[in-house]
């Protein structure tokens, strides 16, 4: 792209991104529940609490002031008594500068405003993926844009099926999301090609081996039950996030391996099909282990809240572990068992689909 | 669980041979060292001097058993730290203002019958979290990145830093997008039981854009976006740096 298209385009994405920053900021007017934005704190007491299991902690009652934003009262000085413990596992400690929600009912602050916040985020996260990626970066936030588009319909061609065929069309969605994902990446070629169906055969395959085994095994040591928000049915709904979560990981892998043997192929086009397989084994043994790392890490560190509470609420450790990291640990297995396929299948892929380029 | 560990160790043992076994038993450490430093945590020890010391290790481990190249792995290794460390000043500020840690409505029914006051911070744990959940593709960015510019080093070691940068923006270019992708699907699977509970309880979108739960794990996801893009500058400019040492 010229220059000055360019900067045009960079311009007037930041000005949308401010404007949408500053926008969630002062957008109190949109929202039903009352809003105060918070002028002062101060500690109004503290004291010592210990529970049964001998955990010390402190309960902090601060007053916190402000004026609403919103609703009638619009501009009215207003002050409420919050209380907080160290911890804050589900109370806020407040302090100015923050816009938070009032429970009108109870008159008391019910949790803090967070749109501007992620907007804010958001907008940084854009603004980095133009200025170092340019175009590949405005590619990336397109396929986001859509991506989530197709999910959220997807999600609700579900709830109009009442959940009966989530497994199908958490399938069908991969097999979507996969094709765009790849194709704005790639582009319409014969890596795409081997992509696509690479990263199709590996999940799928990975989840079939895993269902089987699981059924087999009937699913000892696994509880489903205790899946995030309990959304039934719980079996179904893991193997569905299993399904979705390990999809870019393997199609990292799989753009990767199937680039590169393009480039082998374009230099050395004498290249046999066995070279050309072994090369791809030997460039994928290098994306395995940091990526099935990279997934392991966040399955992990989603289970820590919930870990700490067991654990200090005296829990043995193998009980712990048994009610929070039996589905993550699972789920970064199947991954993980995903991922190294990925490497012989898109081989294999790259190996064929070269071959029939040839006549 | 264990027929499934199984068969992951014999595919990767065929696959990447004896290094197979050493990845396999890598992911092993790290489970058993990330357990640990929860129990020194519930143990009264403070969790940032823990997962201090923890990410150190873990960042060795990934690295330094993954890749065999020591000017990719000393450039992997600092870069990941540089991005970490400023990371942090990023994910202070927007971890107060957001206040995502601990528990949301949606876990009631979990948490019921815990006592919650229990005198860990889970400001600070909610920050450790962020941070581990960047690690992993902040390590793997890097070394993508590393190990194709020291290749390229390989064939012709008279390469101008000039041209480094300018290949290193190019690869680069191409593995931030990809890393963002496998950042992205593996949120869209976790994210899918909490949006499906939306749908299902008609949550308004003022309430969705609020939402503890949910805007905890887009942070997450976003600082490791940011901590990616990042990756491929100042990767390009430690090895820039290191290797006239070489």
């Amino acid at each position: 792209m010229p220059i000055k298209p360019r900067l045009i385009l960079i311009i007037s994405l930041f000005t949308c991104l401010i404007c949408a920053t500053l926008g969630t900021y002062f957008d109190s007017f949109l929202y039903h529940q009352p809003i105060v934005q918070i002028t002062s704190t101060s500690q109004v007491s503290k004291k010592k609490v210990e529970d049964t299991y001998q955990n010390k902690d402190h309960e902090t009652v601060q007053k916190v002031t402000g004026y609403f934003l919103n609703t009638k009262n619009k501009g009215q000085k207003v002050s409420f008594k919050n209380t907080y413990t160290d911890s804050q596992a589900i109370d806020y400690r407040y302090f100015r500068g923050q816009q938070a929600f009032v429970n009108p009912k109870l008159n008391e602050l019910n949790q803090p405003k967070r749109d501007t916040i992620i907007v804010l985020l958001i907008s940084i996260t854009f603004s980095l993926l133009v200025v170092f990626m340019h175009i590949r970066g405005l590619k990336t936030i397109l396929s986001v844009l859509i991506n989530i588009s197709i999910f959220y319909l997807a999600l609700q061609l579900n709830q109009i099926n009442n959940g009966q065929y989530l497994f199908l069309i958490i399938s069908g969605l991969t097999i979507i999301l996969t094709a765009i994902t790849l194709f704005i990446v790639l582009g319409n070629n014969k890596q795409f090609l081997v992509s696509f169906f690479s990263t199709i055969s590996s999940t799928f395959l990975a989840l079939g081996i895993s269902i089987v085994v699981l059924s087999l095994t009937h699913d000892q040591g696994i509880h489903y039950e205790t899946i995030d928000y309990a959304v039934q049915p719980f079996k179904t709904v893991f193997l569905a996030e299993v399904l979705l979560g390990v999809l870019g990981a393997v199609m990292d892998e799989t753009t990767d391996i199937s680039s590169s043997l393009y480039e082998l192929k374009l230099e050395h086009p004498l290249i046999t099909k066995f070279q050309l397989f072994k090369s791809g084994i030997t460039i994928g043994r290098e994306l395995i282990g940091p990526l099935i790392n990279v997934l392991f890490f966040i399955f992990m560190a989603e289970s820590f809240p919930i870990i700490l509470l067991f654990l200090r609420d005296e829990n043995t450790i193998a009980y712990t572990l048994s009610r929070t990291l039996t589905l993550g640990f699972t789920q970064s297995i199947i991954s993980s068992i995903g991922i190294t396929l990925a490497v012989p299948i898109t081989s294999l892929f790259s190996t064929l689909i070269t071959e029939v380029k040839q006549h | 669980m264990t027929v499934l560990c199984i068969i992951l160790l014999i595919l990767l043992i065929c696959i990447c041979g004896w290094n197979g076994l050493a990845i396999f038993f890598s992911l092993g450490l790290n489970f058993f060292l990330i357990i640990l430093s929860l129990i020194a945590i519930t143990g009264g020890f403070e969790p940032i001097s823990v997962f201090t010391i923890l990410t150190l290790i873990l960042l060795s481990t990934t690295i330094f058993i993954n890749t065999k190249q020591p000017l990719t792995a000393k450039t992997a290794f600092f870069t990941s730290l540089i991005i970490i460390i400023g990371l942090i000043f990023i994910i202070v500020p927007i971890s107060y203002f957001a206040a995502t840690h601990g528990f949301g409505v949606e876990d009631s029914d979990e948490i019921e019958g815990f006592t919650l006051a229990i005198g860990i911070s889970f400001q600070k744990i909610s920050i450790i979290m962020i941070v581990l959940s960047s690690l992993g593709a902040i390590a793997e960015t890097s070394i993508a990145v590393a190990s194709s510019l020291v290749e390229l080093l390989d064939y012709n070691p008279l390469l101008s830093n000039r041209d480094i940068v300018r290949a290193g923006k190019e690869i680069g270019g191409k593995i931030v997008a990809t890393a963002f992708n496998t950042l992205f699907f593996s949120f869209l699977g976790s994210f899918l039981s909490l949006i499906i509970w939306f749908i299902q309880l008609h949550y308004s979108l003022s309430t969705i854009l609020n939402h503890k739960i949910l805007i905890g794990e887009i942070i997450s996801l976003l600082i490791g976006v940011i901590g990616v893009i990042l990756t491929v500058p100042v990767t390009i400019w430690l090895l820039n740096k290191y290797r006239k040492k070489v």
